[in-house]
């Protein structure tokens, strides 16, 4: 099957954020992640004879803009942003967040990846270990660190839960 | 899955991802910016035009050349639109893909063709997609024996407007002498630029193209060619040549290189034109005729009266061509 631009269209909009998150948690700002979106809906569009099951245009979006957003990082190199002077002063350590979010981009790069997507988009272990081309061990080390992480930076928020 | 990783996706799904201002906006402009935006055709016609071609891969209906692809044809055959042949042939329509071929050129080695082709059921048509297409002798054969003839197919032009792709199929290759009854496969088309054809194809056209008038030489002329610029080329050894009002073909003994000599055709009034390497091909059979190499050069421009060719040089070896046909010995030029 082939999408036709309306149903690209739609599921492009659709799942916008689910993209956008995920090239965030690669990359260390907003801009950056726009930049690979778009990066990530050309070339989604011009492969998108290769999707073979309309029921998989979630994870099948998302992985082409993990894709982008890291070749983008590679591209870029590791740029500092004002954004992440709080966090290399020590200023969010001991931080409590309210919301999931805010305390995922408060993560190492590679750790945020992982937490998009196995909490954000359900992929498994091995799924995230496919979409990131690393060994499954190391999809699992990066995601109990951050779990520990965030265990920490949400306490409050969880016991509410 | 432990309670926290429970707790933690139900914030994940309960919360909204914050985006930058504007966001959604420069979203849509990229969305409607998407390259190959072909217009859909109005639904009566397009349940009509499927009804028409039922399951069958290949049916015949009637499309009208697109006046967007005739200017297109006029940029790319420029110069040479006088030696063009306009096809008018039935449309062929395969998984919703439609396909014409309008325009056609040929001498005895050298065919170009372009076709039209349209999406009828989506937008999978776009100027950056692959398309498989191959032209070739009726009754080419197959297997260990087929001939090694060269080609191309390329998408170069598309009419975001109609949705209208233009496709250029080139062949090189040995073809018989007077009325050519090719076929042109239709490989299919790809989402990827160089990728396999996935929908759209699998059938061949029968094409019938009038070829270009030529006059032929027999040489078995040995040549030990020094190039214009004084580089010593390998030994070649050219058992005929060709000429016609679009280029000049060579054939010769296996091994022999022609790509790099320069060609320069004489003709009465004095002037010389030259002609740019184009391909060639080793091997190639056609109705158990054997070329074993052969090479093949465009004029940049038409060559509109062949026979006022008085000469041709091969690098610096010079073939005289006579009044009756024939050709003398050859000489290489001084200086």
């Amino acid at each position: 099957m082939t999408l036709t631009r309306e149903q690209f269209t739609q599921a492009v909009t659709q799942h916008s954020r689910a993209m956008f998150r995920a090239a965030r948690a690669v990359l260390d700002s907003d801009m950056d992640a726009e930049d690979a979106v778009s990066e990530a809906v050309l070339s989604a569009w011009q492969h998108r004879g290769k999707l073979r099951d309309a029921g998989a245009v979630r994870p099948w979006l998302v992985k082409i803009a993990v894709n982008c957003a890291r070749r983008l990082r590679q591209k870029n190199g590791r740029m500092l942003y004002f954004d992440d002077l709080e966090q290399l002063s020590g200023g969010t350590r001991d931080r409590q967040y309210h919301e999931l979010w805010e305390a995922v981009l408060s993560l190492p790069p590679e750790s945020r990846t992982v937490v998009v997507l196995f909490y954000y988009e359900d992929l498994t272990v091995e799924q995230i270990a496919q979409t990131l081309k690393i060994p499954q061990g190391t999809v699992k080390s990066r995601l109990s660190r951050a779990r520990e992480k965030l265990r920490t930076m949400l306490c409050e928020e969880v016991e509410r839960a | 899955m432990t309670d926290f990783d429970e707790k933690l996706r139900q914030m994940a799904t309960a919360e909204d991802t914050p985006v930058p201002d504007g966001f959604d906006a420069r979203l849509a402009d990229t969305l409607s910016g998407l390259p190959g935006g072909a217009r859909r055709l109005r639904r009566g016609l397009r349940i009509a035009l499927i009804a028409a071609c039922l399951c069958a891969a290949v049916v015949g209906t009637t499309m009208a050349v697109s006046p967007t692809m005739r200017e297109y044809l006029a940029k790319f055959w420029g110069l040479f639109l006088p030696y063009t042949q306009d096809i008018d042939d039935v449309t062929y329509v395969s998984d919703g893909i439609e396909v014409k071929v309008i325009s056609a050129m040929a001498d005895g080695t050298m065919a170009k063709v372009y076709i039209q082709a349209r999406d009828l059921e989506g937008d999978r048509l776009y100027d950056g997609m692959g398309s498989s297409c191959s032209l070739h002798r009726k009754g080419h054969p197959s297997g260990p024996s087929k001939p090694s003839t060269g080609g191309s197919c390329r998408c170069v032009a598309f009419d975001e407007e109609t949705g209208i792709a233009l496709i250029e199929v080139y062949a090189w290759g040995p073809y018989s002498s007077g009325a050519a009854d090719m076929e042109l496969f239709i490989g299919g088309f790809s989402p990827e630029e160089d990728g396999e054809p996935s929908f759209g194809g699998g059938y061949t056209i029968p094409l019938q193209i009038e070829l270009l008038e030529r006059r032929a030489f027999q040489v078995h002329t040995k040549l030990t060619a020094v190039d214009l610029d004084g580089t010593q080329l390998d030994d070649v050894v050219m058992e005929s040549f060709e000429i016609s009002p679009i280029g000049l073909a060579a054939a010769g003994s296996s091994g022999s290189d022609y790509s790099h000599i320069s060609i320069r055709v004489h003709l009465e009034d004095g002037t010389v034109r030259s002609a740019n390497f184009a391909s060639s091909n080793a091997t190639s059979y056609a109705d158990g005729t054997v070329f074993e190499w052969g090479a093949y050069w465009d004029f940049p421009e038409p060559l509109d009266d062949i026979d006022a060719v008085t000469g041709v040089t091969f690098g610096t070896w010079y073939i005289p061509i006579y009044e009756d046909g024939t050709v003398g010995e050859g000489y290489q030029l001084s200086g």
